[in-house]
């Protein structure tokens, strides 16, 4: 258990039992094209008309003006984001817990449609509304806002470590060798975004040879097999792995990699969160999602789509049993 | 008593000769189909198996059924099966009268024509899906480098033009079904009709719809009745192009049934509204059915 980042061993922890043992941890931060913030003729106009220096965003109001600067539509758009599925409802929730905002209270009743739940969703309205964003982002997966960086029509694009290697790779991608690599921006409650998940292995109550199990799941996830998978650029979940990985990638001279686990390394450790660890996690984000598209597209307003899901969300924790 | 022992034998020799049929229908088609229906009387959850005792009689129909998102969805899988079926219909059509009239190299255009059936759904989404993107999508960059339009067409955002994509998409994969099937149609055609009718003057467009068109309704009809089961199964196509469509806007029976049985895990509440789809695909089995017979009634009037 020692061998493993502690924050990453805590997030697989439910009711202090764990659960799982973790191969392969995510979480996004924060990519931009360097040519586009290192112009001089950008730097004079934005600083003109913001009132601040042009330069990699440390805060998402920051992030919504560079982005609106930025944009041209259709030829070029200031940023991107997923816009359907569990994708959009974690997205939302960690700008919501950046914001300083929390999805329940104690007693499990929701409260996303708190001020920072209407903060955390006119972030994405506010995009869409301006155009700042493609207009097919309400339908945007994974996929979409991957190859979308890498056709180099969008300035900045908030993804997981997995498409590092995608977008520096010329083969594939427009922008290699201008990708530049920060940590996620903080909301205005002073935290960093930093939603997270793990791939894991779990040994189920049922099985007979727990013992062979628990060996052959450690053995997945022992340090040789992670540094197998560090250096395809998935992001390990052993402190030694990161730093091997790191030092193989910086004597092969590739020096965004390195960047990039150094920057994932950091957030991996400190920033990262998970969405409450509740069954009915799924159903509360089936619920709540649609509603967010609705606020997007501008069906309702952010405060009534909130209410909405918030309503729909009671039920079902209630259902549940929760309270 | 020879007599008697030859008797028993005949008697059940037909039913002891369909049992390996039987058997195999009651496990594929019989016992899920009361499965469903009792666990749609239950509160059923795939991840806690104990609540398949659950009992909970009708409160999973009455809920779908005061549930306005549910008849909304209702109503769209009928549109979208009506448009669908139609426009396959007219342009499996068209295409089938054009490659009847071709003599060199029919065969291969007929393979070719096929091509699209031979795809899976869940790749015909996809495609779409890359296709119908409005940033990197490769219709909006022909649209504006052809300078058709100077703004990127959200196709799968807006209301219309996300249904409307949806049913291209369809409509794309399933068209060389009707082709085929219609094709079949007018090679079955006999000969003798069409030349008394040439011989008493009749011009091309009375012969197509007076003698032609009739005589393959009931191949439509067969087309028809198959096609209905898929599209309103449409499941593949429109879960991967939009989900459900931003805000629901191309919610359809089956990307609501598999939402919640599958992604919710309330089983119980999917199986209700699966049987009610089920009851819906009955309904319009039974309608092209006896539209069918009508048609063949009519063509044996005719013969």
């Amino acid at each position: 258990m020692a061998g493993f980042t502690p924050l990453i061993l805590e997030h697989s922890t439910v009711a202090g039992r764990l659960v799982q043992l973790p191969r392969h941890s995510d979480v996004s931060n924060f990519f931009y094209q360097k040519s586009l913030f290192e112009d001089e003729a950008n730097r004079t106009a934005f600083e003109a008309e913001y009132g601040y220096p042009l330069a990699p965003p440390e805060t998402w109001d920051q992030v919504t003006d560079m982005a609106m600067f930025f944009a041209d539509p259709p030829n070029f758009y200031g940023f991107q984001f997923v816009g359907k599925d569990e994708a959009i409802t974690g997205r939302f929730y960690e700008m919501l817990v950046a914001n300083g905002g929390a999805m329940f209270d104690e007693e499990w009743n929701p409260t996303f449609n708190s001020a920072s739940g209407v903060e955390a969703l006119s972030f994405f309205v506010d995009l869409y509304e301006a155009g700042a964003v493609p207009a097919g982002v309400p339908n945007y997966l994974w996929d979409d806002t991957g190859l979308g960086f890498g056709s180099g029509t969008v300035a900045m694009d908030l993804d997981w470590a997995g498409w590092s290697a995608y977008f520096n790779d010329p083969a594939n991608s427009t922008v290699a060798g201008n990708v530049g690599i920060i940590r996620a921006p903080m909301g205005s409650g002073g935290l960093r975004t930093g939603w997270s998940g793990s791939h894991t292995f779990s040994i189920t109550e049922g099985c007979d040879n727990k013992e062979a199990a628990a060996s052959f799941v450690s053995f997945l996830t022992d340090t040789d097999r992670q540094m197998i998978e560090a250096r395809t650029g998935l992001l390990p979940t052993r402190p030694d792995v990161w730093e091997a990985a790191a030092s193989e990638f910086e004597a092969a001279g590739n020096t965004f990699m390195v960047e990039v686990f150094q920057t994932f390394e950091a957030s991996m450790a400190e920033d990262a969160f998970t969405p409450p660890l509740i069954p009915e996690w799924i159903e509360v984000s089936n619920v709540l999602w649609p509603e967010l598209q609705a606020a997007m597209v501008g069906d309702k307003t952010a405060q009534e789509a909130l209410d909405d899901a918030a309503e729909a969300a009671a039920e079902i924790m209630s259902d549940a049993g929760y309270n | 008593m020879a007599r008697i022992l030859t008797t028993n034998r005949g008697k059940w020799t037909p039913v002891l000769l369909l049992m390996p049929a039987i058997v195999t229908m009651l496990f594929v088609v019989a016992l899920p189909l009361i499965f469903s229906l009792y666990t749609s009387l239950t509160a059923y959850r795939l991840v806690r198996p104990e609540t398949l005792w659950d009992f909970v009689w009708f409160r999973n129909y009455t809920r779908i059924f005061g549930d306005w998102d549910f008849w909304v969805a209702f109503g769209r899988t009928i549109l979208f099966l009506t448009i669908a079926l139609n426009l396959e219909f007219i342009l499996g059509l068209g295409i089938a009268l054009l490659i009847a009239r071709i003599t060199w190299g029919q065969r291969t255009l007929r393979t070719i024509m096929m091509f699209p059936m031979m795809f899976s759904p869940i790749l015909v989404g996809f495609m779409f899906k890359f296709i119908f993107n409005d940033n990197i999508g490769i219709l909006n960059n022909a649209l504006q480098s052809l300078g058709l339009t100077d703004r990127a067409i959200p196709w799968l955002v807006d209301a219309k033009l996300a249904m409307f994509s949806i049913i291209f998409a369809e409509v794309w994969m399933s068209t060389s079904v009707f082709a085929i099937l219609l094709l079949a149609g007018l090679f079955a055609m006999p000969r003798d009709p069409l030349e008394a009718a040439k011989v008493d003057g009749c011009n091309s467009w009375q012969v197509f719809r007076h003698i032609t068109l009739p005589f393959i309704m009931p191949f439509a009809f067969i087309a028809m009745t198959i096609r209905s089961l898929d599209v309103a199964r449409a499941y593949d196509i429109v879960h991967v192009m939009t989900g459900g469509g931003p805000a629901g806007r191309t919610e359809l029976l089956w990307t609501m049934i598999a939402r919640t049985g599958y992604s919710d895990a309330r089983m119980g509440q999917a199986n209700a509204m699966a049987y009610v789809s089920t009851i819906l695909s009955i309904l319009f089995t039974w309608y092209f059915y006896n539209k069918l017979m009508a048609a063949r009634r009519y063509m044996g009037g005719v013969q």
